[in-house]
């Protein structure tokens, strides 16, 4: 069983994406093993309504709820945020927050972001937060979205110590930073590229923080999937904690338990 | 297939890897040792590397620290002769210094040349390498890019992008260049297009991106003879990415060892 924490659906404005939508996605996950999916919207990135994306969105995935759980992708500068997020919770049953301040043009110290951070651990829904779409040094012309600093993202979890913080697609965190921002215990960080066999930044942070903050990530469809695969395997784990890292975090955290069950009873049903 | 979807033997799959490096004298970083190379390396099932130290961020090095970069490679391939082969580290201009470190590399057992963003490719001071390569029948790996981020153009004013490999592989059309890294952060779909016509210049896969779709369209536009599997130090991506790919079984056999194999074969002296 795995858990993808880091994949997305829909077209994105500044590269071809295969395999985006809907039927593209699930023929990905079941030709490499992955039964889950956390997705947010590529639109919701770039739409001036970033709700539109995940409009969208929903309407692509809610007939496959074993299969995708939703991200809502909110924008707290645009008015009605408030009752965006309680569609994408509610009526979708939608397991996150996305903020994308580097794409939506706020900043983390903004009331707006504080604001939502409260209504977030008032639900208790996690916040997911990505260091970068693309890798800059490939970068559309018109794409100008910088890759998002660490440094906001842990005054952000400081001034709201209720709030449980996804980090998806980051490169070079310590756990000793996660900690002393007080995220013991309250952060899940996917795998997508951190390095296992070489320089061994995965296990590392693993040592620092500990397993339980870790879960699978990919990129999809950005992002090949094999190459999470491998860090899976190559972590060496015990079959019990490998199954934390694959699903059972992921589960716990975005309360996915009863979804991926009954997936699975479905499963081994057939 | 196990669980995951990896095919079970992906390890057992012979895999040479066309770009990868050993830890530079001059700036060892921790954690990083030639024996943890070899270790995940085999952890992964890759069976030869072909390393390099170079002097990075364009800098005009002085011949002794030059020597001293190839010498970290004669000592691995000393340590570990079937698992590594050496690419020279040059930096072309005087002349009579890199004849002399080539004739040296050479000797000591290397296979290649390697050169990174002193000049462009397309500059005249690259031609008599070239033609040296040519004479032994060995390739040249070139750090390579078309970035497109401000910061990177800044640091790397003499990056080669694939125009720069194009405009030299068509002065020598007998030479074998390889760009190096097409995940590697620049543009690559870009770079794809330049090197359409240039049917001298491979591209190795390392880097990184992990970007979906990569590895089909560099076969599709260049066809698979002209593709190489590489990490330059990203290794589940390099490994991932090629076990990804759309492709036949004969065109990944060519990318994981076929390929390189065909162009050590090349060597003449």
């Amino acid at each position: 069983m795995i858990v993808d924490v880091n994949a997305h659906w829909g077209p994105y404005a500044f590269r071809h994406l295969p395999d985006h939508d809907g039927p593209g996605l699930m023929r990905l996950m079941d030709r490499w093993g992955v039964d889950h999916a956390l997705l947010c919207s590529n639109p919701s990135l770039l739409y001036r309504d970033a709700h539109q994306g995940d409009v969208e969105m929903s309407r692509a995935i809610t007939p496959h709820p074993r299969r995708f759980s939703g991200v809502a992708t909110i924008n707290p500068a645009y008015p009605g945020w408030n009752r965006d997020l309680e569609t994408a919770l509610d009526d979708w049953n939608f397991r996150a927050v996305r903020l994308v301040p580097q794409f939506h043009g706020y900043a983390l110290t903004d009331p707006c972001a504080d604001a939502l951070a409260a209504e977030c651990a008032r639900r208790d829904v996690p916040i997911l937060f990505m260091q970068q779409v693309e890798d800059r040094r490939q970068m559309h012309p018109w794409d100008r979205a910088e890759n998002l600093a660490i440094e906001p993202v842990l005054a952000f979890a400081r001034r709201h110590e209720r709030v449980r913080i996804c980090l998806c697609n980051w490169l070079g965190l310590g756990g000793r930073e996660l900690t002393d921002a007080g995220l013991d215990g309250r952060v899940l960080i996917d795998l997508a590229r951190f390095d296992v066999v070489l320089f061994r930044s995965l296990p590392q942070l693993i040592d620092e923080i500990g397993l339980g903050a870790i879960a699978f990530g990919s990129q999809a469809p950005f992002n090949y999937i094999p190459p999470a695969l491998i860090r899976l395997e190559c972590l060496d784990l015990s079959e019990e904690d490998q199954e934390r890292v694959a699903w059972k975090n992921a589960a716990e955290f975005f309360s996915l338990e009863r979804t991926i069950l009954h997936y699975n009873s479905q499963k081994e049903k057939a | 297939m196990s669980t995951n979807g990896l095919l079970r033997d992906w390890r057992a799959v012979r895999k040479v890897d066309a770009h990868m490096h050993v830890p530079s004298p001059l700036s060892p970083a921790p954690g990083f040792e030639r024996t943890g190379v070899i270790a995940a390396a085999d952890r992964l099932g890759i069976e030869v590397m072909w390393i390099s130290v170079p002097i990075t961020a364009g800098r005009m090095a002085p011949i002794e620290e030059v020597r001293r970069c190839n010498d970290a490679v004669l000592d691995a391939l000393r340590q570990y002769p079937d698992r590594f082969r050496g690419y020279c580290f040059l930096i072309p201009g005087n002349e009579d210094e890199w004849r002399g470190e080539l004739a040296r590399c050479l000797d000591g057992g290397m296979s290649g040349i390697k050169l990174y963003n002193q000049y462009k490719y397309s500059d005249p001071v690259l031609f008599p390498i070239a033609e040296t390569a040519i004479e032994h029948g060995i390739p040249i790996l070139g750090h390579a890019g078309h970035p497109m981020d401000p910061g990177t153009r800044e640091a790397q004013p003499y990056i080669s992008d694939a125009s720069d490999f194009c405009a030299l592989a068509r002065k020598y059309p007998e030479v074998t260049l390889i760009e190096g890294h097409i995940n590697g952060g620049g543009e690559w779909e870009w770079s794809l297009k330049q090197l359409r016509d240039c049917p001298n210049v491979v591209l190795d896969t390392s880097g990184s991106n992990m970007d979906a779709g990569t590895i089909e369209r560099c076969v599709a536009e260049l066809g698979a003879d002209r593709v190489l599997f590489a990490t330059d130090m990203s290794m589940e991506a390099g490994v991932g990415k090629v076990l990804a790919a759309d492709l036949s079984d004969a065109d990944r056999e060519k990318l994981w060892h076929g390929n390189m194999t065909r162009i050590e074969g090349l060597r003449k002296v």
